[in-house]
């Protein structure tokens, strides 16, 4: 019963706190007021039953919660008008909760606001972290999430930032800056530099919030991309380190052990994002896509890789997809078409670990020595079981 | 021209790879349709254990939880010539050893393609029935039909009612032949009468909105979130 209301709450949260949020104007308020709904559930429902719509039944409560703090803060009568308008729960059209789950969505990630920010407020608005577990996540003090978190609130109330819905117009670009938040979100559960905490907590809220997402704008085709490619990924986070919490690279994961589900997830939202015509998140599903329905390692359609990477670059240019590309190069034409398309990139990478820990595995390919290019990964590395991973194959060449 | 429903019913889920390779094939397969102008309508359902089924015992609505046996995986609506031309259009759908596909007649309805393209989410509600003879079904069937007609309601989207089971016909793979037979008799099971989509917020608001109707005396109603593919 606890179990199945945490995750009920959960998944109705957005949708609750939206709604108070458009009938108050001020996130403090529609957080509180929902926590105290909360309460009110948690009470009541294990004796009194969980109610046939629960949203419905927490929308009024908290509504009610809300009504009772303005009367307390004599309020009640410059807000006459939203009272009304809350008086009495009705069924309102899917339009009009959509909006306000966009609205607030929009607002959490307001450009004016700074991703660090943006991220802290997402997740602590709409996913219902706490501050500790968001300082957890993050590597940084209660006190220094906490004051992030109300530096954020401030500049809403203070620069009165848009509460509508950007236009056509503006959408795409504000849009982007939601699914960078996201897609950060992902990463940092999925990459996480230390700790495994709350690393499946935050890939798992970073799916649901894209999955809300394409309910959300279901005729953007990059919110597709963005879905499938953090569900294909997310399908191989199993295996990605073993037992022991050692790395294991894709060549040696366990494909068996991939979650069917995800994938099914991730392959249908691809076929809409490519529908739609999507861009680099739905180029990035497609890699993502070749790996994870390669039967084999040795299955894998290195040339379909190629070519989204060749796509992708023509799209957006950036060192570590040409790296990523180089790889690619390397599976379809050898080590030295590898290593020649690695040629442009130290420069621009000469600080990122990868580029060295690729280069070695180029160079040992090839029969040269990778010696000093694993030295000059592992003075770069900060993830503990990458760091063991490139101290073994250090170990392995011979002296 | 006549209108019917192509079901897709999937025995076994294939690996991944099998299951890329399947989805390629039937997007194929349904733009060759759309191109001969065949093509009415098409969605993909999301998994059954997702899925509910509302039915009432006397005053009380029963509500269960899939996953459900044979659940219904993805339809096409399509016109034809006639039923055979529509087997043969069935024919050619992609499918696995396992999977049993249904050709339906379309008795009347509705069809909007671009039901995923406005925003909340889209359920299918699937009209389940068994009936001991064709007149019961009918009758059983005219009665969902005025309920669901009082209740329709601004989260509407379109619905379709289908001919008696036994005016359509059952596709089975069986060691690479295709069995044509004939169409499933409703005393043995619950069968399909009908399909219609609404727009809602929330699974339980699908799962409210249904306890609401009278007519599920004998039935039941499946619901099934709609796929956005």
């Amino acid at each position: 019963m606890e179990a199945e209301l945490t995750e009920l709450l959960r998944r109705e949260r957005g949708r609750v706190v939206a709604g108070l949020y458009r009938a108050c104007g001020n996130l403090d308020a529609a957080e509180e007021a929902f926590q105290q709904a909360l309460l009110s559930a948690v009470s009541r429902w294990p004796s009194d039953g969980v109610p046939a719509n629960p949203a419905a039944w927490v929308t009024t409560v908290a509504h009610n919660h809300l009504k009772q703090a303005w009367r307390q803060q004599g309020v009640a009568e410059a807000k006459a008008g939203v009272l009304a308008e809350v008086e009495v729960f009705e069924p309102r059209a899917v339009e009009a909760v959509a909006d306000d789950q966009l609205r607030l969505v929009f607002t959490c990630c307001h450009p004016a606001l700074g991703q660090e920010a943006q991220v802290a407020l997402t997740l602590k608005v709409i996913a219902g972290f706490s501050v500790d577990e968001l300082s957890r996540a993050f590597l940084c003090s209660e006190a220094t999430m906490a004051q992030r978190l109300v530096r954020a609130k401030r500049s809403i109330e203070t620069q009165r930032l848009e509460l509508a819905v950007p236009g056509r117009r503006d959408l795409s670009e504000r849009l982007a800056a939601v699914l960078a938040v996201v897609y950060l979100v992902f990463n940092e559960g999925y990459l996480g530099h230390e700790g495994a905490l709350m690393r499946v907590e935050l890939q798992r809220e970073a799916l649901r919030l894209a999955r809300l997402l394409t309910e959300l704008l279901p005729t953007e085709p990059e919110v597709f991309g963005l879905y499938a490619l953090m569900a294909l990924t997310a399908a191989r986070a199993s295996t990605r380190v073993d037992a022991r919490g050692a790395v294991v690279l894709l060549a040696d994961q366990p494909r068996s052990g991939w979650d069917r589900t995800a994938i099914v997830e991730g392959l249908v939202a691809l076929q809409r994002a490519r529908r739609l015509g999507g861009g680099t998140y739905t180029l990035q599903a497609e890699i993502a896509a070749c790996h994870t329905t390669a039967p084999t390692w040795q299955a894998t359609p290195w040339d379909r890789i190629l070519a989204a990477y060749d796509a992708l670059l023509a799209h957006a240019p950036s060192p570590v997809v040409a790296l990523n590309r180089a790889v690619a190069v390397m599976m379809t034409a050898g080590p030295e078409a590898g290593l020649a398309a690695l040629a442009a990139l130290e420069a621009p990478l000469s600080r990122y670990h990868l580029f060295f820990a690729t280069r070695a595995d180029f160079l040992r390919r090839a029969g040269k020595s990778p010696r000093h290019d694993y030295q000059a990964a592992l003075a770069l590395v900060t993830n503990q079981s990458e760091r063991a991973l490139l101290e073994q194959r250090l170990a392995e060449l011979r002296p | 021209m006549t209108e019917y429903l192509i079901a897709l019913i999937e025995g076994v889920t294939p690996a991944a790879d099998e299951q890329a390779r399947l989805m390629d094939a039937r997007a194929a397969w349904t733009a060759q349709l759309e191109k001969e102008g065949a093509l009415r309508d098409t969605e993909r359902l999301r998994d059954s254990h997702e899925g509910r089924r509302v039915h009432r015992v006397g005053n009380t609505v029963h509500v269960e939880q899939g996953p459900f046996t044979e659940p219904l995986a993805s339809y096409w609506a399509v016109s034809a010539e006639d039923l055979e031309a529509a087997v043969a259009l069935a024919k050619r759908l992609p499918v696995l050893p396992g999977d049993t596909v249904e050709v339906r007649p379309i008795m009347k309805g509705s069809h909007d393609p671009k039901k995923t393209d406005k925003t909340g989410k889209v359920f299918a509600f699937e009209v389940l029935g068994n009936a001991p003879n064709e007149e019961a079904w009918i009758r059983l069937m005219n009665r969902i039909d005025a309920e669901t007609d009082n209740h329709a309601t601004r989260d509407f989207i379109s619905g379709l009612r289908l001919e008696a089971p036994r005016t359509g016909r059952r596709l089975v793979t069986q060691q690479g032949r295709t069995v044509v037979l004939d169409g499933p008799f409703p005393e043995s099971k619950e069968v399909i009468g009908g399909l219609f989509f609404m727009r809602l917020p929330s699974l339980e608001d699908a799962v409210a909105w249904v306890s609401t109707l009278a007519y599920v005396g004998i039935g039941a109603t499946e619901i099934r979130e709609v796929w956005r593919s």
